[in-house]
């Protein structure tokens, strides 16, 4: 028996004594090894073989029109390799064009003093989108107002990606005019239909115990709609995500990210407060917020609810499928005045300063013009995805520390037995569906 | 903000034009577009023991990547790396023989119409010529225009398919335009792929070809002298489906979209021009020939030598094949225009120019010698 077997304790290894940075680094310096040997020796090429045909994915994610007879679009590319734009079709005809992949336009006159050869091989060169590499292509077309188009984009190699154009209509631009125009839309449609809502205060206040928590089932029965109603849109969203986005990826980390997120909030929130219950004063061994805190959370989830609705009716109206009309902005209006309900229906047994129903029925209601504001001049539908999930998640959140806040003092079977309470969940579920029902963009 | 146009924008690249360039396609027939040392290779004539004229045509199956559009390239099956194919022209009652070698990646045939017997079919699948890579240079001594045939004929013409090789023997008849094109299954693909071209059988005789035809006034109906110019020109109506999935993404007369826009055709005023069209398109049912401010004569498969059909729109279906004869005015010069008149197809690339100038002797009269050479 050596020394070294009856040493008690882990195994000693060879590296034992090796500097602490150097166990960091070795696997990073091999892994570099490693990606060089795949550089060098391209393994993968040679299992595909040299006539492999590329793989090629495009993905026009977004489509303006700046100005009469004029289209631009922002293309991704979203496969692993290179693609080559060679010819642009609108409507099924082949159209003059010029873009931009960040290498030089390809309609610069300087290319035409090239020789013939070398001009056809760096307007190839400029034709290029590299993997993950982006392009704006724009075409001088009379588009006609009101009417669909459909632009085909063709590659090297003939695959076609194509995109719809439903409505032809100006796109909006991100002058005054315009940011005003929205901000009105957002405080229209947002702001002032959740403060309105805020009004209820004084009749919640003077409601029975019995009747406020039915209130606050209705406001529970209103949140998971919401949630619901959020994901659905999130999962529809991402499936218009190129694949290299993985959209469902991206819901999860929106969803569970909002919820940890107001997790840590609220315990920042209750610690703030000395570790009592909350501002009513009710005080107890159950950390969760009560009163204005838990209305703030409520507020701030519906506000991120109302961010992504903005963005939904700012984009929409950027890609020219909505017309605004009354209808549209009345009903918006009416779904988002329970909204306001639900942020008053924990103030019931709280006094509450005038300055507080200010900032939370901005909180719940200004996101809509930020929203809207981002829909109109920068969509992208990596962020309504995010953003969608965001709201999912932040509202499932609430909706939960409202039932934590109410099985606080009465149990689930007490909670949920009377038909009263019952029927104030549906009542909040069935009064969003029936509402939404207008808003459909 | 530059003014948007209908069309693709660039041009077909220097290369792709060394190797197929669809303005000498035009008025290129039995390889005549081909210095004469590289000609001879593909095309040669002689005289039979008979007393006949026999001309001999090397084919050589061949994928190619070919460029249809600017910046836009189709993997093309191709007979001598272009698409359409090499036109065949002879007079009735010369004795054609077609050397073909299947360089390719799948079984190939050549069918032509026109009669032949029935070993000389090219449809059924023993006599698909399988493909045998790079054959052409080993074998090129004792198979090819001027070899001996004897020695390939007496062999057993399924194992000499299997080793990639066949001949097609038989007489040009009956006189008028006809085409081939590949026969293997499925069918549509090795068509629409591009294995397909003219095959022009003129009236017998010997001579120019192109003063064979009897030269009538398309307006008037009434014989032109026998010396009146003619400007003669193939056409092949084709198109293309890039992402296979059975839509055309590109329209053409001779392949490349909007080449004849970017390159008119180059006419004189008063000449007789004669246009040899055939209709190759795949997946469409039909395609059209429209001729913009003068009307022609159709003269359907070329089999007729009178037209009662005068008209500036003429409707083909597949494998359908006519000459058309018009004449530009002296004194309109400008560019007229050539289209299919379905606009979807004009629109993806079947839409062209031709230039009319009353000057004798410019660039266009010296492009039209090419038709003299046979």
């Amino acid at each position: 028996m050596t020394a070294r077997e009856n040493q008690p304790g882990p195994d000693r290894h060879a590296w034992a004594g090796a500097p602490t940075w150097l166990l960091a680094a070795a696997p990073i310096v091999l892994l570099g090894l490693v990606v060089w040997g795949i550089v060098a020796l391209r393994p993968v090429e040679r299992l595909r073989g040299e006539g492999f045909p590329p793989i090629e994915e495009l993905s026009i994610v977004r489509t303006v029109l700046p100005q009469p007879g004029l289209i631009e679009l922002h293309v991704l590319n979203a496969g692993p390799d290179p693609v080559t734009i060679a010819q642009v079709m609108v409507d099924e005809a082949y159209w003059s064009h010029w873009m931009d992949a960040g290498r030089g336009s390809t309609n610069d006159p300087a290319l035409d003093d090239l020789q013939p050869e070398k001009r056809a091989g760096e307007v190839q060169r400029r034709r290029t989108i590299p993997h993950l590499g982006r392009a704006r292509v724009w075409l001088d077309y009379a588009w006609v107002d009101g009417e669909a188009l459909e632009v085909v984009l063709i590659s090297r190699n003939g695959a076609t990606f194509a995109t719809q154009i439903e409505v032809a209509v100006q796109s909006p631009t991100p002058d005054a005019g315009q940011f005003g125009l929205f901000a009105l839309l957002g405080i229209l449609v947002g702001v002032m239909p959740v403060s309105l809502g805020l009004l209820w205060h004084p009749l919640v206040q003077r409601l029975g115990a019995k009747l406020v928590t039915v209130v606050l089932c209705f406001t529970i029965g209103l949140l998971a709609f919401l949630a619901v109603d959020a994901l659905a849109e999130a999962l529809e969203a991402a499936r218009e995500l190129p694949h290299v986005y993985k959209g469902l990826a991206l819901i999860a980390l929106g969803l569970v990210g909002a919820i940890l997120a107001l997790f840590c909030a609220e315990r920042w929130f209750v610690g703030a407060a000395g570790g009592s219950g909350g501002g009513d004063g009710r005080g107890g061994g159950e950390a969760t917020p009560t009163g204005l805190r838990l209305a703030y959370l409520i507020a701030g989830g519906i506000g991120l609810h109302n961010l992504s609705e903005g963005l939904a009716i700012g984009s929409a109206f950027n890609l020219g499928a909505v017309s605004l009309g009354a209808t549209l902005i009345i009903g918006f209006t009416v779904h988002n005045l329970t909204e306001g309900l639900a942020i008053v229906s924990p103030l019931a047994r709280v006094r509450t300063e005038l300055v507080h129903f200010l900032w939370l029925g901005l909180l719940a209601g200004a996101p809509t013009v930020l929203g809207g504001w981002l829909g109109a001049f920068a969509y992208s539908r990596v962020w309504a995805v995010l953003f969608l999930a965001l709201g999912a998640g932040a509202i499932a959140q609430v909706a939960w520390t409202v039932l934590r806040q109410m099985t606080a003092d009465a149990g689930w079977r007490d909670l949920l037995s009377p038909v009263g309470n019952v029927s104030g969940l549906a009542g909040g579920y069935l009064a969003m569906y029936a509402t939404g029902l207008f808003v459909a963009l | 903000m530059t003014h948007g146009r209908l069309g693709t924008v660039d041009d077909i690249s220097p290369a792709e034009l060394r190797m197929f360039d669809p303005t000498r396609f035009l008025t290129a027939w039995n390889f005549n577009h081909l210095p004469q040392g590289e000609r001879e290779r593909f095309y040669r004539e002689s005289v039979t023991s008979e007393g006949r004229r026999l001309r001999e045509y090397l084919f050589i199956a061949r994928d190619r990547e070919i460029e249809i559009a600017p910046g836009l390239y189709f993997p093309a099956w191709t007979y001598n790396g272009q698409v359409p194919g090499p036109t065949i022209r002879a007079a009735a009652g010369d004795r054609i023989r077609i050397w073909f070698i299947n360089e390719g990646g799948h079984p190939h045939t050549i069918h032509f119409h026109g009669w032949h017997p029935f070993p000389m079919d090219g449809s059924m699948p023993d006599q698909f010529v399988h493909p045998a890579a790079n054959l052409a240079d080993s074998i090129e001594a004792s198979f090819g225009p001027g070899a001996n045939p004897e020695p390939w004929l007496r062999q057993d013409p399924i194992s000499l398919r299997r080793r990639g090789l066949d001949i097609y023997e038989f007489d040009a008849e009956p006189t008028g335009l006809h085409l081939y094109h590949c026969h293997s299954t499925p069918l549509k693909r090795h068509v629409h792929k591009g294995l397909y071209g003219a095959f022009i059988v003129d009236p017998p005789g010997r001579g120019d070809p192109g003063d064979r035809r009897p030269k009538i006034d398309p307006d008037t109906n009434q014989p032109l002298p026998p010396d009146h110019p003619v400007r003669e020109l193939v056409m092949v109506m084709n198109g293309f489906d890039t992402n296979f999935d059975a839509e055309n993404e590109v329209y053409a007369a001779n392949t490349v979209a909007f080449h004849y826009l970017r390159h008119p055709i180059r006419v004189r005023a008063g000449d007789l021009v004669r246009v040899y069209l055939v209709n190759l398109t795949e997946f469409d049912p039909i395609n059209s020939f429209h001729l913009h401010a003068g009307f022609f004569r159709t003269y359907r498969t070329g089999t007729a030598v009178r037209s009662d059909e005068y008209s500036d729109t003429l409707m083909t279906c597949q494998a359908e094949r006519a000459i058309l004869e018009f004449r530009f005015r002296r004194g309109w010069p400008g560019k007229y225009m050539f289209h299919a008149h379905q606009s979807e197809f004009a629109e993806l690339g079947w839409m062209g120019l031709f230039e009319s100038s009353d000057e004798a002797g410019d660039r266009a009269a010296r492009i039209g010698d090419g038709g003299t050479r046979a």
